[in-house]
């Protein structure tokens, strides 16, 4: 016999006429208190638009919600949280300029005389809360100076502070590592036995079969049906989640052989933050993928500024195609060279406000003219491209509207579409579905085969396993070569030398 | 902060034009009601008398030099900044190149006005050439840096005129007449019009070709909207922090040069005052789309004209252009009508 849950969402429908798109059509889920309820579907099966329907932040078309049996109406963000409802949007929406403190009071400020705003109180409550729910947090410290996790930290803290009996997750892990997901795990399962109901968004299977109570899947906006964990296993969800039947086949690796590409020699590189690469020796020969590894804060990111070209190594020599880095043109070596798939998507890779037609013909291979003629053809190879990369969206369209998903599928188009010597992908499959994460991959591994020495940066096992022929790991600036992807290579051990427990 | 309001501006195009346009046009409807002692005579004096002939002819000539103005702030607003050093720029422009002509009165008149045109176009550059300098090697804030150099610039220039280089002989504060062979061949006497349209046009149309089809106007806007990924795709990037402002204040200059060739045949002390904020207004309301730029500046100038002619002929304070052009800066910034502001931006 079920109990009666605590947040009940009945024939949610809901669809956007800007985009003439379909989110939700007749969704139904019931969320209980002391459960982990997982939301997964790819990206753009309508899960974030449930996430924000059930937290107040959009109206449904049809469809009712229930809290504990009676029906209710969000019509902003605040009613929702009058009911015990927070969210914790995938993207953060705390004030980077302000305190733990200061965004936590946020629309309830507490006040003295009900006009000045009684700040030490607000501290006091933020530490109150944070120590209740043993976060680590500071409630003096600036948002902007927080980490990753520590963020997500401080949303969750706002959103229980706000609601408390109904946590909605948006998401959580796209920005963690994974060592950091599982604290974040663990913390939930905490709060969960402590009686919270709580919702999880993910595309990672994975995580939500190691983490979820019960799962409900979503595909195109449809509901697929609920299910428990124990029902289901890595491959079955993932199918389940996939909106085309056929099972993605991955290409096996290919192999390594003949000139390097890029190559490290005694590499050194102080970097802002504590991290120093020391002595980096590597080199990436053509037709081989070439896996780094490392979690945050070892010197990932200093790596690939030395390698895309962004900084100046202090010490040693990077070159490209027997070449030094820097005495490579800029534009030939980004127009013809090196492919390249930054981390910062968003902000490096790609340019927010023009359409996706500018964004692809950016990168002009050819530097063909942008006039009438040149932009016509220059259409056609970007709609070859697209189709390559198997997306469908319009070329004049801004690069804007597009969903995470799509747009690494652009981006990829773009870099990976014309043959390029040298690719750097980085994070290439971060926030990307398991299917968008197959396409890349795939994509890596057929330009591997035709000749391109790849060098690829990942804080994901998972990926450098999935793609790497050779592998290495970087734990704090230090590069240790495990050599060639077999079975001698562990997950286990990459794992060990990740974290430091090897060394 | 300043981010988003390029952001904005960028993003402008169409769709608030005409909620500025309305909205101007209802200040100036309203205001004459409240002022006008006969309002369908002002009415007509503000609506209808700027049609007449020679009045149309000059309202046409009075567009070209804030167009000019306005293509050059459309291209810094492309490379991802303002120039608000409009005004010293382009009284940098009117002063030189009518100082030039005044040390050689003996070429022959196209030449000489080629050449004063060349020299304001320089002059402006130059004027412009610390902010842009400071932009591409520092980083430095183009906001102020050309509003600063602006204003030391006219108060330089107007002790300049005022002072060595007056024409004592006139009542007003300017410098002497230029040789007539130099001033603008005037095409429809009386009135002023001259080929300064054809080259504001002309202008326009070269600018839009930039922008819209060549590979460099596609690097600029990108870069423009995002530097770093510019950087990140091997774009000049140095390049692009640099030369628009140059060829900004070139334009000003030119424009400046018009004014001071045209009807006024000298250097008038702050006979540029306004233009640089016109300018910035009319690319604002054209979205800073370079096709629109001519019929705004057009329309600006019908606002000024109709505003002057409903003051001499209904006594309606001339104001009324004034208060009319500040609102359609004031709707064409306002963030609400731009449609996607803050809120899809995280």
């Amino acid at each position: 016999m079920d109990p009666v849950p605590v947040l009940e969402a009945r024939d949610i429908s809901k669809s956007f006429a800007s985009t003439g798109t379909i989110a939700l059509s007749g969704v139904r889920l019931s969320l209980r208190t002391g459960e982990i309820h997982a939301v997964v579907g790819e990206n753009g099966a309508g899960k974030s638009t449930l996430a924000r329907i059930l937290s107040g932040m959009e109206r449904p078309d049809t469809g009712k919600l229930f809290l504990r049996g009676r029906e209710v109406r969000f019509l902003r963000p605040r009613d929702a949280e009058r009911h015990g409802i927070g969210l914790v949007p995938q993207q953060s929406l705390l004030a980077p300029g302000l305190s733990v403190a200061e965004n936590l009071i946020l629309g309830h400020e507490p006040r003295t005389l009900g006009i000045f705003l009684d700040r030490r109180r607000a501290y006091y409550e933020t530490a109150l809360a944070s120590a209740s729910f043993s976060f680590p947090l500071d409630p003096g410290s600036r948002i902007s100076s927080l980490s990753p996790p520590e963020r997500r930290e401080a949303e969750i803290l706002r959103a229980l502070a706000r609601g408390g009996e109904v946590l909605i997750l948006d998401e959580p892990t796209s920005i963690l590592t994974e060592s950091e997901a599982r604290n974040l795990f663990s913390l939930l399962k905490k709060l969960r036995d402590a009686g919270a109901a709580i919702l999880l968004i993910s595309h990672r299977v994975r995580e939500v079969l190691s983490a979820a109570d019960r799962i409900t899947i979503l595909r195109n906006g449809s509901l697929v049906g609920t299910i428990l964990p124990g029902d289901t296993d890595e491959c079955d969800l993932a199918l389940r989640m996939a909106s085309s039947s056929s099972c993605f086949t991955a290409d096996g690796p290919s192999g390594g052989s003949g000139q390097a590409v890029f190559r490290f020699r005694g590499v050194s590189l102080r970097d802002s933050e504590r991290v120093t690469l020391r002595d980096l020796e590597f080199e990436v020969r053509r037709g081989e993928i070439y896996g780094v590894a490392a979690l945050a804060g070892n010197g990932l990111g200093a790596l690939e500024d030395l390698a895309c070209g962004e900084r100046k190594c202090d010490a040693g020599s990077v070159e490209l195609l027997g070449k030094p880095l820097w005495d490579w043109p800029r534009d030939v070596l980004r127009a013809s060279v090196l492919a390249y798939l930054p981390t910062d998507r968003d902000g490096k890779g790609l340019c927010l406000g023009a359409t996706v037609l500018e964004n692809l013909a950016a990168r002009g291979a050819s530097r063909a003219d942008w006039s009438r003629s040149g932009r016509a053809s220059q259409r056609a190879a970007a709609a070859r491209h697209l189709e390559e990369a198997g997306v469908r969206v319009r070329l004049d369209s801004p690069i804007d509207v597009l969903s995470g998903g799509n747009r690494q599928r652009v981006l990829s188009a773009r870099e990976l579409g014309p043959f390029a010597p040298a690719v750097l992908a980085a994070n290439p499959t971060q926030g990307l579905d398991p299917r968008a994460q197959e396409e890349t991959w795939n994509r890596l591994r057929s330009r591997a085969r035709e000749g391109a020495g790849i060098l690829l940066l990942t804080s994901s096992v998972d990926e450098l396993f999935s793609v790497a022929d050779r592998v290495a790991v970087l734990y704090r600036g230090r590069l240790t070569e495990l050599g060639i992807r077999s079975g001698s290579v562990t997950a286990d051990a990459v794992t060990r030398l990740l974290t430091g427990a090897a060394s | 902060m300043k981010s988003d309001v390029l952001e904005h501006s960028m993003r402008l195009t169409g769709s608030s034009a005409p909620f500025a346009l309305a909205a101007a046009l209802a200040a100036a409807a309203l205001f004459i009601l409240a002022a006008a002692e006969d309002p369908g005579a002002a009415f007509a004096a503000f609506f209808l008398s700027p049609f007449r002939p020679t009045v149309l002819a000059n309202l046409i000539e009075q567009a070209a030099a804030p167009c000019i103005c306005a293509l050059g702030t459309a291209l810094v607003f492309r490379s991802g900044d303002f120039n608000l050093g409009g005004e010293g720029q382009a009284y940098a422009g009117a002063a030189l190149s009518v100082l030039a002509l005044l040390a050689v009165p003996a070429l022959p008149g196209p030449v000489g006005l080629a050449a004063g045109m060349a020299v304001g176009a320089a002059a402006g550059a130059l004027v412009a050439f610390p902010s842009a300098l400071s932009r591409r090697n520092a980083g430095a804030d183009v906001l102020l840096s050309t509003f600063l150099v602006s204003q030391a610039v006219v108060l330089v220039l107007d002790w300049a005129i005022a002072g060595p280089f007056r024409d004592a002989s006139s009542n007003l504060i300017a410098t002497p007449v230029v040789a007539e062979a130099y001033r603008l061949p005037r095409m429809l006497p009386p009135s002023w019009l001259s080929f300064a349209p054809l080259l504001a046009a002309a202008g326009a149309f070269c600018m839009d070709r930039f922008m819209r089809t060549s590979r460099r106007g596609l690097e600029l806007s990108l870069y423009g909207r995002n530097p770093r990924f510019a950087r990140t795709m091997g774009f000049r990037v140095e390049a692009y922090a640099f030369w628009p402002l140059l060829v900004s204040g070139a334009l000003n200059g030119i424009a400046g040069a018009l004014l001071a060739l045209g009807a006024n045949g000298r250097a008038v002390r702050g006979m540029t005052g306004g233009i640089g904020w016109n300018g910035i207004s009319i690319a604002l309301l054209a979205g800073n789309d370079p096709r629109w730029i001519l019929p705004a500046a057009l329309f600006f100038s019908w606002l000024e004209t109709g505003s002057r002619q409903a003051s001499i002929l209904a006594g309606i304070p001339a104001d009324v252009g004034t208060l009319a052009k500040a609102l359609v800066l004031l709707v064409a910034t306002a963030r609400f009508l731009g449609g996607r502001g803050r809120e899809v931006r995280s």
